[in-house]
């Protein structure tokens, strides 16, 4: 697959992601306010007026749709006289075949000028996009199209205000997670292994989060997203500490047995490894702390993050309350 | 943004923007429930009856069927009037109801758009093997003819037909497939498997959500919607004009062509409300499919069943007042001749039943909704059975007159593209996410 690189590679990119369309929002506005030039944002869902903040203008693909259902309409009319009047009159009922009876026509014309618009406009917009199929995404979130809002400013572009400050601004108006020098990735590949990798790649990145304000760094980020990711290999007695750490704070089942496959991320087959750490009910994984969750992940070799990703803890209470 | 507190949130249960996309892509990431398993083992086994049928058609020939000299339309286009007009909820859902900026059908359009195609599919066989030599089914398309240059005839509706339905179907193929691309992209980026990640990557042609994209998605979103807008209605007045360009009474009506849209509106939303109804309990989407949702349904459905009704009623009065006595006759063998049973099963489906929604307790009672939405799905195709058979089987000749069932082949065909349907659909289930789910994260904070 070729590579879409409309974040062109090598290019370092300063983010600030958040949770909320509204503060994404307002952090674009108080940035340009700022003259700060930003990069573009990546989000979910269509936010409005995002595009009027950033100063973009109004896409020029309705030119281009036009002139499509133009060509349309010129090749529905080409076709019938060419066919019925020029090269094989049909003289049906009588009645002659020149431009009077044009109004036969019509349907046909009508329907291709749509044929032709909806086909070039969308041809249109994903030349325009860069888009095509078998082309590599460029992601600089994981989590861009599920519930993260980026934006991104180009550590490239020269601007008036200092990277420290621009970050400061970003963690000021909410973002929950910043960085300052992250490069476009994509998810190519993606069974355990490199999914593990992809998290590390991520968190070289975030020292500088750390490194140059960590009296700010302190205060916001999350603690999933600053976590190691590579994968641990405990010995038998750090094996034998989690377990009772998990122990101590989740409880003993005490006989009693959940379907834990109703959680999302949990398989049959990981539901039996949950059970052999001693883990079987909804009530025990609602009980979990962060060093819990951190265990389990260690000890079963379980995705890093994404128990607090899927967030079982809350998914466990909604299924005990069923 | 301002919202009256009297209207209820369109998606209840306080979801967060990760439980949308956890619910959504819960059937495509997990394996497939039994429920679902029971449906497409079922779609499955009807589909084996299509291919049966329509195999037994082509090697016996066109016989196999009971139409004849007289009423050469039978059951094969009334099949196909069928689904077409099923076929035109979909667009109307996202196409209409988008530029009324009618946020309710965000959680619906996705379905109800591949309810479109999948009938579609379906309705393109009657014609086609109608034909007789399905191999020769490439002649209506505007090639030279094989034996010299004749060409096809541009003054026929028939031909109008080939082009609607294609432009129909490749159109909403777009419009659908657009819509999919950024939750294609959703279902890439949790990928756990590198069959999943590569063709979801595949289908979601690099999309990564930039505003610019966005920005223009939304500008093509519009502009798709306003030229399906008149393509949806184009569609059936074409279909309708294969009835009323003709001279044969009953048919050669000026009212046919509204008439028949109406008519396909009411029977989309009846077929996208069966589908509903039982997607919304087996994949638990009650949360999404609110019973807001139901209620606005069972609106249009009242709504288009009256027009229909009223178009009865409307085309029984002209006759009556023509004083043309093809015509009279006509209706009045409608009413009480050897298809009366048809006629009032008709009347009754389309024109009384839906009534029951002027009730509130009616459009908010699923289970109430779903008999009533089946009751819809028979009325329509009595209305296409009544329109075709009783006009055609007493003609202006009496000696012609004749007296037409179906055989199993038939029966066995039409059963058969309920098994196409729903296998379609269920893949469809499996595979892509039922519900949009960009589009309803737009709308999670909302209420209307």
């Amino acid at each position: 697959m070729i590579d879409k690189s409309i974040l062109l590679d090598d290019k370092k990119f300063t983010v600030g992601i958040f949770d909320d369309s509204d503060k994404l929002l307002h952090a674009v506005h108080t940035l340009k306010e700022k003259g700060v030039k930003i990069f573009d944002c990546y989000t979910p869902f269509p936010v409005h007026h995002l595009d009027k903040a950033l100063g973009y203008n109004r896409t020029n693909l309705s030119i281009g749709a036009f002139l499509c259902g133009m060509l349309g309409s010129l090749t529905g009319f080409t076709l019938a006289y060419y066919m019925n009047v020029v090269d094989w009159p049909m003289i049906i009922g009588g009645k002659p075949q020149d431009i009077s009876v044009f109004t036969s026509f019509i349907p046909v014309i009508f329907e291709l000028t749509i044929l032709f618009t909806a086909f070039g406009m969308v041809i249109m917009f994903f030349a325009r996009s860069r888009m095509i199929h078998g082309i590599k995404e460029d992601l600089l979130s994981r989590r861009q199209t599920d519930d993260h809002m980026v934006l991104a400013i180009d550590n490239d572009e020269d601007q008036d205000v200092s990277s420290s400050d621009i970050q400061a601004i970003l963690r000021g108006e909410g973002a929950i997670e910043v960085s300052g020098s992250r490069e476009a990735f994509h998810t190519s590949l993606n069974d355990e292994e490199t999914l593990a990798q992809i998290t590390a790649n991520n968190d070289t990145s975030e020292p500088v989060l750390n490194v140059t304000e960590p009296e700010v760094a302190a205060e916001e980020p999350a603690p999933a997203l600053t976590k190691k990711a590579e994968k641990v290999v405990l010995t038998e007695d750090e094996k034998e500490e989690r377990l009772n750490a998990i122990k101590s704070t989740l409880g003993d089942a005490s006989g009693a047995k959940d379907d834990l496959k109703l959680i999302s991320g949990v398989g049959p087959k990981y539901e039996e490894t949950l059970n052999s750490i001693g883990i079987y009910t909804f009530e025990q994984i609602s009980k979990m702390t962060l060093e819990t969750i951190k265990a389990v992940e260690e000890i079963t070799n379980y995705f890093p993050g994404r128990i607090e990703r899927d967030d079982w803890i809350n998914q466990a209470k909604k299924l005990m309350s069923k | 943004m301002y919202s009256a507190d009297i209207r209820q949130p369109l998606v209840t249960g306080g979801k967060t923007y990760s439980d949308v996309t956890a619910d959504i892509c819960r059937p495509i990431e997990n394996k497939p429930t039994s429920s679902w398993w029971v449906g497409f083992i079922t779609g499955v086994v009807l589909l084996m009856v299509l291919a049966g049928t329509l195999a037994w058609t082509v090697w016996e020939g066109i016989g196999t069927w009971n139409t004849n000299k007289s009423v050469m339309w039978g059951w094969d286009i009334t099949n196909f009037v069928f689904w077409v007009g099923i076929g035109h909820a979909g667009t109307l859902i996202s196409a209409v109801l988008l530029l009324f900026r009618q946020k309710w059908r965000m959680s619906i359009n996705r379905s109800a758009e591949a309810m479109t195609i999948f009938a579609v599919f379906c309705a393109a066989i009657f014609p086609l093997f109608h034909m007789g030599r399905v191999w020769l089914g490439f002649w209506p398309l505007p090639l030279p003819n094989a034996f010299g240059s004749l060409w096809v005839n541009f003054n026929s509706p028939l031909l109008w037909d080939v082009f609607a339905i294609s432009t129909y179907l490749s159109v909403s193929l777009v419009f659908w497939y657009l819509g999919l691309i950024p939750d294609i992209a959703t279902v890439r980026d949790r990928a756990t498997t590198k069959a999943r990640k590569f063709w979801y990557g595949f289908f979601a042609m690099g999309w990564n959500g930039s505003a610019k994209s966005w920005g223009r998605y939304e500008v093509v979103a519009l502009i798709l919607a306003g030229i399906s807008t008149p393509l949806v209605l184009s569609v059936h007045t074409i279909v309708s004009m294969d009835f009323a360009t003709s001279v044969i009474p009953g048919w050669h009506t000026t009212i046919f062509p509204p008439y028949f849209v109406a008519g396909a509106i009411f029977s989309g939303f009846g077929m996208v409300l069966t589908l509903l109804l039982i997607a919304r309990h087996v994949m638990n989407y009650e949360a999404y499919i609110t019973s807001e949702h139901l209620e606005a349904m069972c609106k249009v459905i009242l709504l288009t069943g009256s027009v229909v009704g009223l178009a009865y009623i409307t085309e029984f009065v002209i006759a009556a007042y023509s004083g043309y006595e093809y015509e009279q006759y006509a209706f009045a063998n409608r009413m009480f001749g050897p298809y009366a049973w048809a006629y009032w099963t008709m009347m009754f489906c389309n024109l009384m039943a839906p009534q029951v929604f002027w009730f509130k307790w009616s459009r908010t009672t699923p289970w109430f909704i779903f008999v009533i939405s089946i009751v819809v799905n028979i009325g329509m195709w009595f209305e296409r059975f009544v329109i075709i058979v009783t006009s055609l089987h007493r003609d202006f000749l009496p000696s012609s007159w004749v007296m037409y069932h179906a055989t199993w082949v038939e029966v066995g065909i039409f059963l058969g593209t309920f098994g196409l349907f729903f296998t379609c659909f269920f893949l469809f289930a499996k595979f892509l996410p039922v519900i949009n789910m960009a589009e309803v994260k737009t709308i999670l904070k909302d209420k209307e």
